[in-house]
């Protein structure tokens, strides 16, 4: 009875052990295997074609890594600058973050996100050399591209050109007479944007800089600041321009003016395309497209150069941001360079899928390339400072616009402010 | 021990406990004639205080927690040199009273301080007025009262960004609502630019601002007409007071202490209002509108200085400790009759 | 004119005057009512139609369904905030009135200084401090943060309401025996009902209006209040204002519901019929 049970007893503990080391053997194969990674990521994309993209590229992703869950957050244009500031106090930035271009230097100056040029498969070739060089500080780089780059152009309406008898404008002197012309009691001429944020000066910055103004606008209250904005306080003034713009957001509001037929221009960008044709109106048939005008004819465009870049925050193992960085390159590849630039509007950040893009998009695309191809990006050599240029440019539209002061007095107080921030 | 001696001694202690209770609610630390007060009324105190502490125990907690650290916090990066490259660290470079200097000389902080009382002493006169009229009016027995007083509150279910859209929409320049009324009604010949014209902007903001804060007075100040005793309002009627003196002399007394509070919140909740103005004219037109609570933000967020929005919301701070002791003084009957200083 | 019909008279005058206060005041919620029921063209179109033109249910198909997850979120939220307010607030503020303490200064002192502070000053901190402790993206969470809009100025309107009880009502519960904690629940909460609600209903829009905690705190975690979901239509390259409206609108519902049956308890006053003379 006794050597029963103690074999038994053996055979059972025998039996136990060998359970438990293939438990144990088989959880560190599988841990080995598929280590569950959580990417967490933020960005402010809303339209249903960015929604839908990204969820589509999350769910293959996810897919060709098994293991990984994308957990992406919406948050509003206006917030998530301070949302990510906030996050980074808190040494708690999500894993990837999507920020417009102007901000990636404020980013990297946190000293919360990582370089990409560390990471395994990191690569800068074939890029258009302004959208790499955004990321870029102290030789490192620190951001891509999400969908591409873009800028801005001048829009008209056909019919409405066609019924006033007026071509597009071409310089500054045309564009004031063909404002006027255009204005009638159903729609002013041209829709501008001058309230108090980014997109006014983004939108004032052609005029500028292809004036002669410096991209460090430390010449801005000299001739080419002073007369590129009594060209657009010209335009409020002969009422070809409605003084609402103190309140209008480039898109939707601007943008939404010229698609109800409220106005008869605007300077507006590619993003719109979606827009524009919901409400009817299709390249070449309700609206055409041409450079920001001059104030001489001939003169080269300078445009500003727009989009968001991908980074990736200290948050997380070396493990996690590799994996980061796997999603951020499966984006760009020409094939989803060329399905994201079409959702987005934009131009594709590669040199060579850009040519592609072009010949697929249509003509609607011509001037947006030529433009966006040589389109100065806003913080080159700022950095940090630039929104802070920015805000002190702005309030002088808005002081010019709205008659609380004098060009050349509005002017002259961004200058003081521009000067020192620029030594500081 | 007789009568008249009992009397004596519940006088004697009777006073010295007045004496003590006055000098307790003044904030001094008078215990003299107390502690030679019999023991059952030390130990009815001492319950008292205990169960005091305890009634406030978790409003402490709370206030330490919540409040605490941020204020702290805040009051430190207002001595700092500040950038996005100190954020992610607890302490950057001392900078003195740089921060403080540079509020003082800013001319739109210095605009945004000017906007701020404007807009606040505008706002209380308006909701108050109105708020009390309508606490009034409610009083009154009539058809719909009930379903009236319930609506009253309807502008707060709104999230404030559909509040500053919709005031946006109906004060536009063409098409807005308000501009299509004046001109049926013949007041204005042509739009007013209520939203675009620097002088205007603030206005229409303000306008903004007491429409939002009307449920806020009305209901209080109705909840505190409601403690007005039946009886007294009679009494008065049968002396043959009329409405104003009535108002005036017995209503307005009964229910001070309620409007003391509701100024004094009002106040509060006016200066540090942001999202209103953020919704409806970011600040603008030319900073108009730029009050201390969208400046400040604006000093941090936009520009990334943090430490000069710290110091300019501190300007806040020191605003709240003025009215406290004001508060504490006009309040201090209140005080003293409520705690039982005449016990 | 007699008595009885200057009376009359009078009260139909008032609901005359309550109905004109009222059409001032819901303006713009009539304006949002009719705006759901409009596509984004005719509301960008320049005229302010009074009744809906061109009426569409497209607005309330796209936020239907997207939203009413949202609500609850909302309504939680701000029953929560309702809850945490009481519980802090109305012993703190019944001791703050009624008891002889020399931190009484110091604390309503405290209360202004602490309610004085904007949200967004508030929602950095507090955001780094629910890190810490691991509590971001959670319901407690924002409930603790909602409650700074709410506590210190219901412990001080509460405070202002208590010192118009009368204190004969507590020597007499002191009197015949009853615990502090007695007298506190079973005399004073059930007088000051009507100063406790109306508080009580403040918190609860508190929790139920609060945008700048929930973007703060929230980081994809699935809680979405209907402060941050009518974002969702309002971005940079697209703004669905039909659907905000729409979203508002939706929103509107239950809160208003919620807030009539309140009401209802806001009926009687302080101490209408406890004290005699």
């Amino acid at each position: 009875m006794n050597l029963l049970t103690k074999r038994r007893h053996r055979v059972l503990v025998a039996i136990a052990a060998a359970t438990l080391a293939v438990a144990v053997l088989s959880q560190m194969g599988t841990s080995a295997a598929t280590k569950k990674i959580t990417l967490t990521e933020e960005d402010y994309f809303n339209t249903p074609g960015q929604t839908a993209a990204l969820a589509l590229y999350a769910k293959q992703f996810e897919a060709a890594h098994p293991g990984v869950t994308i957990k992406r957050q919406y948050v509003p244009f206006a917030n998530l600058n301070t949302k990510l500031l906030t996050q980074a106090a808190g040494h708690s930035l999500p894993n990837l973050l999507a920020v417009d271009n102007p901000f990636v230097s404020t980013m990297i100056s946190t000293g919360q996100t990582i370089a990409l040029s560390d990471l395994k498969g990191f690569s800068t070739k074939g890029y258009f050399p302004a959208i790499i060089k955004e990321g870029l500080d102290k030789g490192k780089y620190y951001s891509l591209p999400v969908a591409g780059a873009n800028s801005i152009a001048l829009m008209y309406n056909i019919a409405m050109l066609k019924a006033a008898h007026v071509s597009p404008p071409k310089t500054w002197a045309q564009l004031r007479s063909v404002a006027k012309t255009l204005t009638t009691s159903d729609h002013y001429g041209i829709a501008l944007t001058c309230e108090a944020a980014e997109d006014t000066t983004w939108q004032w910055e052609p005029f500028f800089w292809s004036n002669g103004g410096k991209p460090t606008f430390a010449n801005v209250a000299s001739a080419p600041g002073v007369q590129a904005l009594t060209l657009w306080k010209q335009l409020i003034d002969d009422g070809s321009a409605s003084k609402a713009c103190l309140n209008w957001s480039q898109t939707p509001a601007a943008s939404g003016q010229f698609i109800a037929g409220k106005a008869a221009m605007m300077v507006n960008g590619p993003w719109n395309f979606s827009a524009l044709n919901q409400g009817k109106m299709f390249y070449g048939r309700q609206f055409g497209i041409v450079p920001v005008p001059t104030r001489v004819a001939g003169k080269h465009v300078i445009v500003p150069l727009g989009g968001e870049d991908w980074m990736i925050s200290k948050s997380g193992d070396t493990e996690t941001q590799q994996m980061a960085f796997e999603y951020i390159k499966g984006m760009q590849t020409p094939a989803m360079e060329l399905k994201l630039a079409k959702l987005f509007g934009y131009l594709p950040p590669k040199v060579a899928v850009a040519k592609v893009y072009v010949k697929q998009a249509g003509p609607a695309w011509g001037v947006y390339v030529n433009q966006t191809l040589f389109a100065h990006p806003r913080t080159l050599g700022l950095g940090v400072k630039y929104p802070k240029i920015s805000q002190a440019v702005w309030t002088a539209i808005q002081a010019a616009l709205s008659g609380s002061k004098s060009v050349p007095d509005a002017l002259n107080t961004a200058q003081s402010q521009i000067t020192t921030i620029l030594k500081g | 021990m007789p009568i008249r001696e009992r009397a004596a001694q519940e006088e004697t202690t009777n006073q010295a406990d007045a004496a003590a209770r006055a000098a307790a609610s003044a904030g001094t630390a008078g215990l003299g004639p107390a502690a030679v007060a019999s023991p059952r009324r030390r130990s009815a105190r001492r319950k008292e205080r205990l169960a005091g502490w305890l009634f406030l125990a978790p409003a402490i907690a709370y206030l330490l927690f919540a409040f605490a650290l941020p204020i702290v916090y805040n009051v430190m990066l207002s001595f700092e040199r500040t950038s996005p490259a100190t954020i992610a660290n607890f302490t950057a470079p001392y900078a003195g009273l740089d921060n403080y200097r540079f509020v003082q000389n800013d001319p739109t902080s210095r605009s945004a301080i000017v906007h701020t009382l404007e807009f606040t002493v505008g706002s209380l006169v308006g909701q108050f007025l109105i708020g009390f009229a309508l606490a009034l009016l409610f009083t009154l027995r009539f058809p719909g009262r009930t379903l009236a007083r319930s609506l009253i509150i309807v502008p707060w279910l709104l999230p404030l960004i559909v509040t500053g859209v919709i005031f946006r929409f109906l004060f536009q320049v063409e098409g807005g609502a308000v501009n299509q009324l004046l001109s049926y009604v013949g007041l204005a010949d042509r739009p007013i630019d209520w939203l675009d014209n620097p002088h205007l902007a603030l206005w229409t903001v303000l306008i903004a601002n007491i429409w939002l804060g009307i449920p806020f007075f009305t209901l209080l100040l109705y909840s505190a007409l409601q403690d007005v005793p039946a009886e007294v309002r009679e009494a008065a009627l049968i002396d043959g007071a009329s409405a104003w003196q009535r108002l005036r002399l017995i209503i307005v007394p009964i229910i001070l202490p309620v409007i003391e509070v509701t100024l004094l919140l009002g106040f509060v909740f006016t200066v540090k209002v942001f999202d209103l103005v953020v919704g409806l004219t970011g600040g603008g037109p030319a900073n108009s509108t730029q009050l201390i609570t969208t400046w400040s933000y604006n000093l941090s967020f936009q520009v990334f200085n943090f430490g000069q929005g710290a110091a300019l919301n501190n300007l806040l701070l020191v605003m709240a400790m003025i009215c406290a002791p004001l508060y504490l003084w006009l309040s201090r009957g209140s005080l003293r009759r409520s705690s039982g200083a005449d016990r | 004119m007699t008595r009885r019909q200057k009376s009359r008279a009078l009260r139909w005058l008032s609901t005359l005057v309550a109905a004109a206060a009222l059409v001032i005041v819901l303006f713009p919620v009539y304006a949002i009512i009719v705006g759901s029921f409009e596509s984004t063209q005719t509301l960008f179109s320049g005229t302010f139609y009074w009744l809906p033109h061109e009426a569409t249910l497209e607005n309330y198909r796209t936020v239907l369904h997207a939203q009413k997850g949202n609500v609850l979120t909302s309504l939680i939220l701000g029953v929560g905030t309702a809850l945490l307010a009481l519980v802090v607030a109305v012993p703190a503020a019944y001791a703050l009135s009624k008891y002889r303490l020399r931190v009484t200064v110091i604390l309503v002192s405290s209360m202004l200084v602490a309610q004085i502070v904007p949200s967004i000053v508030l929602a950095t901190s507090l955001f780094i401090v629910f890190h810490w402790i691991h509590l971001v993206n959670t319901y407690p969470a924002l409930i603790l943060a909602d409650g700074t809009y709410a506590i210190p100025f219901a412990i001080l309107v509460l405070r202002a309401f208590f010192f118009s009880l009368p204190n004969e009502l507590m020597y007499a519960a002191r009197v015949d025996g009853a615990s502090e904690w007695q007298t506190f629940r079973l005399i004073v909460v059930p007088l000051a009902r009507s100063a406790v609600i109306t508080v009580a209903v403040f918190a609860f829009l508190a929790g139920w209006g609060d945008f700048i905690f929930a973007l703060t705190i929230l980081n994809g975690s699935g809680i979405e209040p209907i402060t941050l979901g009518i974002y969702t239509y309002l971005g940079n390259y697209s703004t669905d204002w039909g659907a905000v409206m729409a979203a508002a609108t939706f929103a509107l519902v239950p809160a208003a519901v919620l807030l009539v049956v309140a009401q209802r308890y806001i009926a009687t006053g302080l101490t209408a019929g406890s004290v005699k003379g």
